[in-house]
């Protein structure tokens, strides 16, 4: 690919291009015959006088006399033979056409495919400056007019240019003078056009970088959609386009002038030539050296001459138009294959006779292009199953280094070295096998979670290794293989399996799937997708087995529930009876339908409903309930800003609809009639009723027997639907999967009672026994597994894709495993679970594990610190927090200050140091500066006595004092407080009596804030208030905790 | 009970006593009812549920774990709030809330609890004297203790 454009056609398709050739080659006699035909005609058939004919053929070895013939006839048959000439040479051009097509669609495959190929190479760094949308753009847009180009590379010009010869030759044939006359400007075109051509290309390459440069910008745009939104830099970034736009249209504008000032000049000369053939010819034929046949021929052949002329001039342009592409295509997908030679011995199989793998970097240094050091001449050695973590700041190099261990990143200098092999011999196939990477940059793909998870699985195609489905290879999947291997392209059957089995240690299909539950159970994220698959809906067509097999489930679901006494947590669905936690608009239904007819909305109007009602005598009672119903949201909820989070709770009110509502309940105290409203207005208000669960939304509306009356109606209503109306509504039956509601719903059979502490964890948890015990659990993971994932995993929370990720890492069993700071989403507790998890299913596995600071000391067998790209220490487990060093007497032999040196600055930084006020930020803490007093204590004097009411915190700004406390009689010293101390935090916030007192022992400097100045603040200021909140009860569970300390002992 | 009897009788709470009727209205109506039954927990030391529950009906006991078992460290009954901690810190459950007898609790979500409390200031400051005098209460406990294990 980087030797030219020509040499690439040459190398990809010479033998099609020389069967191009040959078929141009065969087409010109036939053409040559079909312009020298008409001549005859004119000349021998029209104007002939000599009748009849003699028909001879005469050919090197051969005669043929067919015999005499008159001129109509011979008109006849001479028209017919230009005709069938005419046809065989459409047929040529048509055959030619598709041909060339072909091969420029074939080349542009086989090139697209390289590039793509080659942008898998990149190495990563690379990515680091070339854009999504560049590449895009360039693989998409750029290839395509190389593909067309393709096509005519070496056909046309010999074409065109074989009937311009052929034309020219007739017409040389025809006279010579005429012939010179045709191609007399030839030359000065030759001259000119390649010139002007050359400003075209120039233009043209501005075009395709700046083309480039905008779909880069654009992929910008959409990756930083965020940013954009929240700085609202629509306009900038509007305005930014429209210049790159304007850009490129000015360019294009260039272009436009030059290329038709090109054709204009083409067109004028072409136009030059017949002036000659009139000049000449006439002249020719009326001295009689021409007959008037050969020049009607000649003209006509002329008009034949300008087309190829015209083609071959644009192929000159296109060349070199394309072979400009080529070069700047080629150029930016250059790889660099500087990496040495893999070493073959190295394979899978010696990898998987390890027991574990050792990992050791020697003196890896890593140079960014800017000259940075990354990671600065690192040693270190983490035996097999040994595991280590990479402890330092963002800019420390803990990701390049972990990057450098998964081989995904080569050191500039040093090495690294897999069970003392180089890494880099090491060939890429084996060293997938061994080596998962989880980073936080990981990805996971638009598809589903089941083929996410199976990526790390896929990296040859399985030879019939568990089925033996031979593929009856139809002849359209032979064209298919052939067409490919033409192109360059995988041959690989389209329906290959591709997931190596073996890798994950699974068997069969079966086995596979339990290995995915356990990589997801091991990332705590089993549970996720089994409560998701329990939320989907499934058809008894498509699973006719698995629904078979809830059915039961719904059996046995009900067998435990009563057998573990906790009917009282879920209340079946039974025909006969009202279902508190169900909504009246269930009750009613007693079944599930996803037609407008039977939604909420559809049933409050439907016709036999309000017919039965009324028959029912229900009608009028509901209607009141819907109105007081009504009046409470509208008392309740009419005041909150819409978007507020109750409305969320309060799942049948709409924020929107509350005016409406208090227009309607206006409206109703004049007529005191739902009936009399419009549709739309009866729909709202009657639709608040039919959402409610009497049991969740405690309105206490149905108080006599309005439940019985409902229960005749759900048998009226569904004994006196017609078919048609039934066949919508999917009724709920004990002994029947219900397709319209959710798997889980299904083995319930009942609604989970409201108002029953932890019922849906238990009722979960039953449901997960009854799966187990019917061997359920795999079908109904399967079901999980198939959710889609979004594009890069947008439709699950971040903390899910970081599981999945990571199961998707473990799914293969490699021999290391690198977590580039890739759990990042999840809390410290969740991880010491998941770690645990990993070191318990995958012992031998080795774990390069990148973090901020050394956590899950128990785990790990080092922790390497690095600091600027450089290993600063190493230790063999991580230590516990060390306690912060004690504060250094410093008052000994120097006076005190006094208080009014105490200056706002270092008011703030004292009071910053207060626990109480740690979350506040700098304005806050100012206006806590402002408030407080600056006081001078004399030795010997009180700061605060015992039993009395606190009123004020003290911050001692310099000097000693001492905390007595009186013990019957006599007092006590319990501590002694100095620089930085404070005493009575909490009296600011209760009026508490003292516990002890407070006496300076030399003179002091103190700091005091005021417990009214403070609270009037509080009042004042929310936010200030919140955030001491939070303080306060972290000392409450720390007081908590001592105090069960101290009962241990 | 319905919604009104269950406004009667958090209204009376300190804490409340400077928050609107209405919303505290809304607030009950938004919330979850439960009935307990006897030993049953609210929720035990360590969990990190985080909403905060207001006694209807019944009385609670406040635990501690220790190495000897629970340790009973305070009562609550009807009209009184419990659970609120978690809310605020954010930290998992400080101690453990067993019922006594047949109880009944309105169930606070810790966020609807906040922008109650929060966006009242008076509220959110009745919430810190609350919290402070309990905990001074308890320090004062921690203080006699460590003085009676000092003398043994």
């Amino acid at each position: 690919m980087d030797n030219g454009l020509f040499a690439y056609i040459l190398k990809h398709s010479k033998r099609q291009q020389i069967i191009l050739m040959l078929l141009t080659v065969l087409s010109f006699p036939f053409y040559y015959l079909s312009l020298d035909l008409p001549k005859t005609i004119i000349n021998d058939a029209i104007s002939g006088t000599d009748f009849p004919v003699n028909l001879s053929f005469e050919l090197p070895g051969f005669s043929a006399n067919v015999g005499y013939i008159e001129q109509v006839p011979y008109l006849l048959l001479l028209c017919f033979v230009f005709l069938f000439l005419v046809l065989i040479n459409s047929g040529f051009k048509l055959f030619i056409n598709i041909y060339r097509g072909m091969l420029g669609e074939r080349m542009l495959r086989r090139m697209r495919l390289q590039l793509i190929e080659r942008i898998m190479k990149f190495p990563l760094a690379r990515f680091r400056n070339t854009s999504q949308g560049e590449l895009v753009s360039m693989v998409n847009q750029e290839t395509e007019p190389l593909g067309g180009f393709i096509g005519d590379s070496i056909s046309l010009p010999l074409y065109q240019g074989g009937l311009l010869l052929t034309i020219v030759v007739f017409m040389f044939v025809q006279d010579w003078k005429m012939g010179l006359a045709a191609i007399a400007l030839y030359p000065v075109q030759a001259w000119l056009i390649p010139k002007l051509q050359r400003q075209v290309n120039l233009l043209n390459r501005q075009r395709t970088l700046r083309i480039r440069n905008l779909a880069e910008n654009l992929g910008e745009v959409v990756a930083g959609i965020n940013e954009i939104h929240i700085n609202d830099n629509s306009g900038f970034f509007r305005d930014y386009f429209s210049k790159l736009l304007g850009g490129i249209f000015n360019i294009r504008v260039q272009i436009y002038k030059k290329k038709f000032f090109i054709k204009f000049l083409n067109n004028s000369i072409a136009q030059l030539t017949p002036f000659f053939f009139f000049l000449i010819g006439g002249l020719l034929v009326i001295r009689g050296d021409l007959s008037i046949g050969a020049l009607v021929a000649v003209l006509a052949a002329y008009k034949d001459l300008s087309p190829p002329w015209k083609e071959l001039l644009s192929w000159y342009q296109g060349q070199a138009d394309s072979r400009m592409r080529f070069s700047v295509l080629v150029d930016q997908f250059h790889v660099d294959n500087e990496s040495p030679p893999s070493q073959e011995s190295l394979t899978q199989q010696w990898l998987e006779e390890l027991p574990d793998l050792s990992m050791t970097a020697s003196n890896a240094t890593l140079l960014r292009h800017d000259g940075i050091r990354e990671v600065d001449n690192v040693s270190l050695t983490v035996s097999g199953g040994d595991w280590i973590s990479l402890v330092g700041k963002g800019a420390s190099g803990k990701s390049a280094l972990a990057q450098m261990f998964a081989g995904l990143v080569s050191p500039t200098t040093g090495k690294i070295l897999m069970a003392d092999q180089d890494i880099s011999h090491i060939p890429k196939m084996t060293k997938g096998r061994g080596v998962s990477y989880v980073g936080h940059d990981s990805y996971l793909f638009a598809t589903s979670i089941r083929d996410n998870l199976l990526i790390s699985l896929k990296f040859r195609p399985q030879e019939n290794l568990l089925t033996d489905t031979l593929h009856d290879e139809s002849i359209q999947f032979k064209n298919w293989r052939e067409e490919a291997r033409l192109s360059g392209n995988s041959d690989v059957d389209l329906s290959a399996n591709w997931i190596d089995h073996q890798s994950a240690g699974a068997a069969d299909e079966n086995e596979l799937v339990a290995r995915m539950g356990t990589a997801l159970r091991v990332v705590n994220a089993e549970d996720d997708l089994v409560r998701y698959a329990l939320a989907c809906t499934i058809s008894p067509d498509d699973y006719p087995e698995l629904t078979e097999r809830i059915i039961q489930a719904r059996a046995l679901f009900k067998e435990r529930i009563v057998s573990q006494g906790l009917e009282s947590i879920v209340e079946f669905l039974d025909p006969n009876q009202y279902n508190d936690n169900a909504s009246l608009a269930e009750n009613i239904l007693f079944g599930a339908s996803n037609h407008d007819m039977f939604s909420v909305d559809g049933l409050t109007e439907h016709p036999l409903l309000k017919t039965l009602l009324k028959e029912n005598k229900l009608a009028k009672t509901l209607d009141d309930a819907a109105i007081r119903t009504a009046k409470t949201m509208v008392e309740l909820f009419s005041d909150l800003p819409p978007g507020h989070e109750f409305f969320e709770r309060y799942s049948f009110v709409d924020a929107d609809d509350l005016p409406e509502l208090k227009r309607i309940l206006v409206l109703i105290d004049k007529t005191s009639s739902i009936e009399s409203l419009a549709v739309a207005e009866r729909k709202l208000i009657r639709s608040l009723l039919f959402r409610i669960i009497s049991g969740r939304h405690r309105l206490g509306l149905f108080q006599g027997n309005e439940k019985d009356l409902i229960l005749q109606l759900r048998h009226s209503f569904a004994s006196q639907l017609d078919v048609e109306a039934s066949n919508l509504i999917d009724f709920f039956s004990p002994d029947r999967f219900n397709a319209l509601t959710p798997i889980a719903e299904n083995i319930i059979f009942g609604r989970i009672v409201f108002g029953r502490m932890g019922a849906e964890d238990q009722v979960y948890r039953i449901i997960l026994e009854v799966l187990q015990s019917l061997d359920l659990m795999s079908p109904i993971l399967e079901i999980g597994l198939s959710a889609p994932t979004g594009l890069a995993g947008a439709l699950l929370p971040v903390s899910q894709r970081q599981k999945l990720l990571l199961a998707r890492g473990l799914l293969k069993r490699p021999k290391v495993l690198v977590v580039n700071e890739g759990l990042s989403a999840l809390d410290s507790h969740e991880i010491d679970l998941i770690l645990s998890g990993i070191k318990q299913e995958y012992p031998r596995l080795s774990l390069f594990w990148v973090d901020s600071q050394a956590r899950f000391p128990t785990h790990f067998d080092q922790v390497a610190y690095l600091q600027a790209g450089k290993l600063v220490k190493i230790e063999a487990s991580v230590p516990q927090n060390t306690d912060s060093e004690k504060t250094q007497d410093t008052t000994a032999g120097r006076s005190v200050r006094s208080a009014s040196s105490v200056n706002e600055d270092e008011k703030i930084t004292l009071l910053r140091k207060i626990p109480l006020f740690r979350f506040l930020d700098d304005p806050q803490l100012m206006l806590l500066a402002m408030n407080c007093d600056a006081l001078n204590i004399a030795q010997g004097e009180r700061l605060v006595n015992q039993n009395e009411p606190g009123d004020a915190l003290y911050i001692i700004v310099d000097g000693k004092a001492t905390v007595l406390i009186a013990n019957g009689v006599s007092e006590e010293e319990v501590g002694q407080c100095s620089i930085n101390d404070v005493i009575g935090e909490l009296a600011l916030l209760s009026d508490e009596p003292r516990f002890a007192s407070v006496q300076a022992t030399t003179n002091m400097a103190v700091l005091r804030l005021r417990r009214e100045v403070f609270i009037d603040m509080l009042q004042s200021n929310g936010e200030i208030g919140y955030q001491i909140l939070q303080v306060v009860v972290n000392r409450f569970s720390e007081t908590n905790r001592n105090l069960a300390n101290i009962t241990r002992s | 009970m319905s919604i009104e009897d269950e406004y009667e009788l958090l209204s009376r709470l300190e804490l409340f006593e400077s928050l609107d009727a209405i919303q505290l209205k809304r607030l009950i109506f938004v919330s979850q009812r439960y009935q307990i039954q006897p030993g049953e927990y609210l929720f035990k030391q360590g969990d990190t549920t985080d909403n905060v529950f207001g006694i209807l009906d019944g009385e609670f006991s406040v635990l501690l774990n220790s190495p000897n078992g629970e340790i009973h460290i305070a009562q609550h009954g009807s009209g009184e709030l419990v659970g609120e901690m978690a809310v605020i810190s954010g930290e998992p459950r400080a101690a453990s809330v067993r019922a006594n007898c047949a109880c009944e609790v309105i169930d606070f979500e810790s966020e609807l609890f906040i922008s109650t409390v929060i966006n009242d200031p008076r509220t959110a400051f009745n919430m810190m004297k609350l919290l402070s005098a309990r905990l001074v209460k308890l320090d004062k406990k921690l203080e006699q203790l460590s003085a009676e294990q000092f003398r043994n």
